[in-house]
This record gives structure tokens, C-alpha cells and sequence, in this order.
């Protein structure tokens, strides 16, 4: 009969329906991680060594996050800017709190995976999962904010005034980084370039 | 070039070199070689492309309960929620005559709001003009019998639930209240509610204060002239 209740919050905005959280309505804060949840999840997979179980974790945690310090919100920021401020910081702390432990991750099995094969070969044949794994491994060689920027532009279609803020640096900051990861990449994975040969 | 322009990066993603018209090829090569072009375009088209088809996942089914009782508790909010939308009316609602019993008096109540809208009454909102000149009286001018001095009656359209002690306390700061009231009385000559203060003035200056109530359209302006009248 009120369906059109249900409905109604898909027209909203982001930043109208964090508004609505901040009332305390729940249809407001399922719309929320209806639009937000897998685009986070499979952040956090890429962000977090490609590990199912941690992207999870950190999922929820990013939503708790959400709920809990939803009074923190400023409306003038945008909500895709501000949630993926707190999950960009949560990926850091994890990283730091890897590192303190001194675990290194994954990064062994893809350099190996490389002494292994015919580098040759993939000039002619792209092998489009082969190169994830190694993006994603020699993203995480660069420094972090290298890295995210690479990711928040190419993988979450961020403009660069949205990096910008996300990453509190100015503008000119990112395109810089970009241009640097860029040239780094391109260098890092040139095997996979047709028009280079592999010595 | 240290800085990524906007252009060049739109073109790197979408044109490979070789397709670039002359004007764009001028362009690109004043940033960076045909070499780096070309090698940045195969980076940015296949990095896009494995960031598009990258590994599916979803997030986990429960996730979701878990927050919703989170959010729940957060907010204080009962497990077991009241969902408007999903109400049933009871069977007996859907017979035609009660229907339709119900629907007039929902229509007579609409009418009825729409009629008497433009009579009920407006939230008062007292608004200080302007504070008159300060005049100072002397004391000794005054005798006791006069210093208990009634101001003016404030005329106003009979308003129930009106509360006049609290606007003669909030306008009136540089009066003191002789007794715990403002005595609030229907003077019941006209069609008025009555305000009867008595005050005394605080030390030797005394504000005069002179202020307006727009009150159901009317703007009652008022000048405490028996104080004048004292000095």
C-alpha cells in the first residue's frame, strides 16, 4: 500500500540520506549500503592484499564506523568523499599495524609467479587475471599514497578535486602522483607491452 | 612533465596512439614521446580494464543484519520495528460503506482544516522594536505610593493559551516585578485580555521601552506612560 515510502529514498542523494542517518532512520542507512557496500568491499579486497575475509571485516567496521560517528558528518563534504576517507585511514592503520608486526604479504607469491613464467609469451597473449595479480602486487610496492591515488582515480572513477579532498592534499599534489605511478606501472609491467620486447 | 594534464589523460585512456588526429598527436608529443604515450595508454587501458573485470566480490548477507542491529541500538530503537508501510488494515475496513464512511469524514476534515486555517491562531512572536530614549528618573521624585506603578494595559485580541507573563518578563528586564505576576485579567469591556503589571524602577535609569506585537495582523505598539507620568 506505501511502497512508494520504500522507494522513496532511492531518489535521494547521498548526502541527503546521511542526513536522514544522522535522524536515526534506517531506510535511509539501507539505501546508504545498498549503494555503498559492494563498491567498498571489493575497495577494501583490492586495498588489503586481495584478502575475502579482511574486505569483509573491514566492510562492516567501515558501516559501524558510519553509524557511530554519524554526527561527524559535514554536509558540505561530499558522502562518497567521507566514506572513503575513513576506509582509505582504515586500510592505513592496517598497514601499520602489519607493519609493526612485521607480516609481509602476498607480495612473495606474485614475485615468484613471475620468476615462473614465459614472459615471452605474454606479449601475445594477455592474460588479463595474471596482470590484476601483478598490478595489484606492484601497487602495493609503491608508497601508499601513490598507490590509492592510482586506485581511487582509475578504479573508483574519483575526480581528482575528490582525491584531493579524500587525501587532504591540494589538487596539483595528485596529478603529480598520478603522472609518477603512471610512469612507474608502465615501467613495472612492461611485459605486458606489445610494443616492447622482453629482453 | 611532472604534472598529469586533464586532456593528455583523457586521451590516453581512450586513444591509442595511432589514433590520434594530427592536432591531438601535436598535442600529446609536447607532454611526452610516442614511446612513453604509447607505453602509459597500454598501462591505463589494461589497468581500467582489470579494475572493471576484477574479481566479483560481494559482501557478505550477514553483514548487513549485523548493522541494522547496530544501528538499532545505536539509536535506541526496539528490535522488532513497527513498519508503516507493510500495515494492513483490518478486513472489516475493505467493506464499501465503511470505506466510504471513512473517506467522507476524511474529506469533511480536510475541508474543515482548509476553512478554519486562516483563523487559528499564529505562533506570537514579540519583536522589540526599539529601545526609546533613556530617561532618567529621580528617585526622589517619586513617592512610595507611586513608585507601585501600573503600566499600561496591553489590549489584545482574546487569545486562549496565551502566556503574557512570559512576554511582559522577557520585554520588560529593566522593571522589577513587585509581586510574583504579571496579574493577568479580562478586562472583559471590548473584547480584550488585560495585562497589569506593577514595577518599580531599578536604580536611576530607567529604560523606557517601546515595543510591537504583531498579533493575529494587529501591531499593538505600547509606551509605558504612567512612568512619564510619574516623572
Amino acid at each position: 500500500m506505501f511502497s512508494f515510502i520504500a522507494k522513496k529514498y532511492k531518489l535521494n542523494s547521498d548526502e541527503e540520506l546521511m542526513l536522514f542517518v544522522i535522524k536515526g532512520n534506517e531506510r535511509a542507512f539501507d539505501e546508504l549500503y545498498n549503494r555503498y557496500s559492494e563498491k567498498m568491499v571489493r575497495f577494501f579486497h583490492q586495498r588489503l592484499y586481495r584478502d575475502d575475509e579482511k574486505a569483509q571485516d573491514f566492510l562492516q567496521d567501515l558501516f559501524i564506523k558510519i553509524i557511530e560517528k554519524a554526527d561527524g558528518y559535514n554536509p558540505d563534504l561530499k558522502f562518497k568523499v567521507w566514506i572513503y576517507s575513513i576506509a582509505a585511514n582504515m586500510c592505513k592503520n592496517e598497514y601499520r599495524r602489519l607493519d609493526v608486526r612485521g607480516v609481509k604479504v602476498n607480495d612473495y607469491d606474485f614475485d615468484k609467479i613471475l620468476e615462473e613464467l614465459p614472459l615471452n609469451n605474454l606479449t601475445d597473449k594477455y592474460d588479463k587475471d595474471l596482470f590484476s595479480r601483478i598490478l595489484t602486487s606492484e601497487l602495493h610496492k609503491l608508497d601508499e599514497n601513490h598507490s590509492l591515488t592510482f586506485v581511487l582515480r582509475y578504479k573508483e572513477y574519483m575526480t581528482v578535486k575528490e582525491i584531493s579532498q579524500v587525501m587532504e592534499c591540494c589538487e596539483g599534489t595528485v596529478k603529480s602522483r598520478l603522472f609518477y605511478t603512471i610512469k612507474k606501472l608502465s615501467q613495472k609491467l612492461a611485459m605486458f607491452n606489445p610494443y616492447k620486447e622482453i629482453k | 612533465m611532472d604534472i598529469f594534464e586533464k586532456k593528455l589523460e583523457e586521451l590516453l585512456i581512450h586513444k591509442p596512439f595511432e589514433k590520434l588526429v594530427d592536432g591531438e598527436k601535436k598535442y600529446v608529443l609536447q607532454h611526452v614521446t610516442q614511446e612513453e604515450y604509447q607505453k602509459y595508454h597500454l598501462l591505463l587501458s589494461q589497468a581500467i580494464a582489470s579494475f572493471t573485470n576484477g574479481p566479483v566480490i560481494a559482501p557478505d548477507a550477514i553483514i548487513k543484519q549485523n548493522l541494522k542491529n547496530t544501528f538499532r541500538s545505536t539509536h535506541n530503537k526496539p528490535v522488532v520495528k513497527f513498519q508503516f508501510y507493510n500495515f494492513k488494515l483490518p478486513s472489516f475496513f475493505y467493506t464499501p460503506v465503511l470505506r466510504g464512511a471513512f473517506l467522507l469524514v476524511f474529506f469533511m476534515f480536510i475541508i474543515w482544516s482548509l476553512f478554519n486555517f486562516s483563523k487559528q491562531v499564529k505562533p506570537i512572536n514579540i519583536v522589540k522594536s526599539e529601545v526609546a530614549d533613556k530617561e532618567i528618573i529621580d528617585l526622589n521624585k517619586f513617592n512610595k505610593a507611586q513608585q507601585a506603578t501600573k503600566i499600561n494595559a496591553i489590549t489584545l485580541p482574546l487569545i486562549r493559551n496565551l502566556n503574557l507573563r512570559a512576554i511582559a518578563s522577557k520585554h520588560k528586564r529593566n522593571v522589577k516585578f513587585n509581586k510574583a505576576l504579571p496579574k493577568i485579567s479580562n478586562t472583559k469591556n471590548e473584547d480584550p485580555l488585560c495585562l497589569k503589571v506593577q514595577v518599580e524602577p531599578v536604580g536611576l535609569n530607567l529604560k523606557i521601552e517601546e515595543y510591537t506585537i504583531p498579533c493575529l495582523s494587529t501591531n499593538i505598539s505600547q509606551r509605558d506612560s504612567t512612568i512619564q507620568a510619574a516623572r
